[in-house]
């Protein structure tokens, strides 16, 4: 009996805590990786979500606000753990450059169906845009992460 | 006796469930309290469209990307630029606190950018006062800061655990109703590194300096209407609005138009090239007096 209790307890841990990872954020490790594979641009921020699907129509990830300054080039990375690479997509895009149609740019290109880990962006206009970490329009069986980084490559000199 | 099992792995679950808390990086789990000496004005006590707000103050740049501009700029390191890191010793409310956090975070974006390790470690201490003095301790891991100072080696790893504990604590406290003292942070990341390109536009004038503060006449036109939600009846906000409307009418006079090039945006070298420009005007004497009125503005603040 005290056998079956002990094994009852450590398969309840195990199963909380297993539901536990897989419903958050990515971990710093990833953070960390993710940061330190922009070569020499340097880290600025970065963006953490979990990603979970309900239902097939339903928004994933999350947006978040960034200010970025004329004259600069930046490099949006996107990571995610093992597995998850080519379901999730981040998008850099503004109020009239919307997600959806017409963003600034993506690391999934829709009319190629091709994905990249990451793309630089020269601003030409300080203003705040958006950055966005979802799941594909038809992934996200399974509940993940992913990890946005943004980084400074350097003075634009794209004129 | 099954029962009893049961009752009891019922409750170790829920102990897990709820000792888990902070695991999704969101926190410590902590518990947060406001510091009671002088928080005249919290989030609770001011009429605003809170995510709105904070969709706004989480937008501010990072606390390292004017120096990391700087650099890029070939412009040589100077210490004078920086605040000194003992006149924490002398801010006893939170809002001076969180002010000179902000500072503080920006001149060690500075100094880490440039790789300045041997002076970081005066800029870790005046942080760590100031974090832990507005319970935000746990946010900032200063041993392991320390460690990472120490070593030439590791001056990435020191940069982002460093910039990724300023977004932390910010968080925090725009998710803990503390969104005033988020404001002060992003507030002072923003006068100090205005103050820096400021001071160099002005020791090494170029068009590109120029364009970069005539372009913080937007930054500052979306900083104001923020803290003005919290002036309410506090005069530590009263002030630092009035102070910074000060330098908002020296900015006032850039003029920033909009040009649209193409289409869409092209591909160069494999980077995206916005095809929408900001075309900025200024003049020298406008630029000299926008120097002018932010040194004043900073000197002001720090002391």
């Amino acid at each position: 009996m005290k056998k079956l209790f002990i094994i009852l307890v450590f398969a309840i841990v195990a199963l909380a805590m297993t539901t536990s990872t897989a419903d958050a954020q990515c971990k710093q490790q990833v953070v960390y990786q993710c940061a330190t594979q922009t070569e020499k641009a340097i880290y600025l921020r970065d963006f953490n979500t979990k990603l979970k699907r309900d239902a097939a129509d339903e928004e994933t990830g999350m947006k978040w606000t960034v200010v970025l300054n004329k004259g600069t080039q930046y490099r949006f990375s996107l990571c995610a753990p093992d597995g998850f690479q080519d379901q999730v997509v981040l998008t850099l895009y503004d109020s009239e450059h919307p997600e959806n149609s017409k963003p600034w740019g993506s690391t999934y290109d829709k009319t190629t169906k091709s994905d990249r880990k990451s793309f630089d962006f020269i601003c030409n206009k300080t203003a705040m845009y958006y950055i966005s970490i979802r799941f594909k329009a038809g992934e996200g069986s399974k509940k993940a992460c992913a990890v946005g980084i943004l980084s400074f490559v350097g003075k634009s000199t794209n004129k | 006796m099954h029962k009893k099992c049961l009752y009891l792995a019922l409750v170790c679950l829920t102990f897990v469930q709820f000792s888990c808390g902070g695991c999704d990086g969101s926190g410590s789990g902590d518990v947060d309290f406001i510091p009671s000496e002088d928080e005249v004005v919290t989030t609770s006590d001011v009429n605003y469209d809170a995510e709105a707000m904070n969709e706004v103050i989480a937008s501010f740049s990072s606390p390292v990307e004017m120096a990391a501009l700087l650099k890029d700029s070939d412009v040589p390191f100077s210490q004078k630029y920086l605040m000194d890191p003992d006149k924490v010793n002398g801010y006893t409310s939170s809002f001076k606190r969180a002010l000179g956090l902000g500072i503080l975070s920006a001149d060690l974006g500075y100094l880490n950018v440039y790789s300045k390790t041997s002076m970081i470690l005066d800029y870790l201490v005046g942080i760590r006062k100031l974090t832990e003095s507005l319970t935000l301790g746990q946010f900032f891991d200063f041993q392991a800061l320390k460690r990472l100072a120490t070593s030439d080696d590791n001056i990435d790893s020191l940069l982002i655990m460093s910039v990724q504990s300023y977004h932390n604590m910010d968080e925090h406290l725009r998710n803990n109703q503390r969104s005033n003292l988020s404001a002060l942070m992003v507030t002072g990341v923003w006068i100090e590194s205005m103050y820096l390109v400021t001071q160099v536009a002005k020791e090494r004038p170029n068009e590109e300096f120029k364009n970069t503060i005539g372009e913080q006449k937007g930054i500052l036109n979306n900083l104001l209407p923020i803290l003005k939600l919290f002036k309410g009846n506090d005069k530590h906000f009263a002030d630092l609005v009035g102070n910074l409307e000060e330098v908002k009418e020296v900015l006032d006079v850039v003029k920033i138009t909009v040009q649209v090039k193409d289409d869409l945006p092209v591909e160069s070298e494999g980077a995206i090239v916005q095809n929408e420009e900001s075309i900025v005007t200024v003049s020298d004497e406008e630029l000299s007096e926008i120097i002018t009125v932010t040194e004043k503005i900073r000197n002001k603040i720090i002391n």
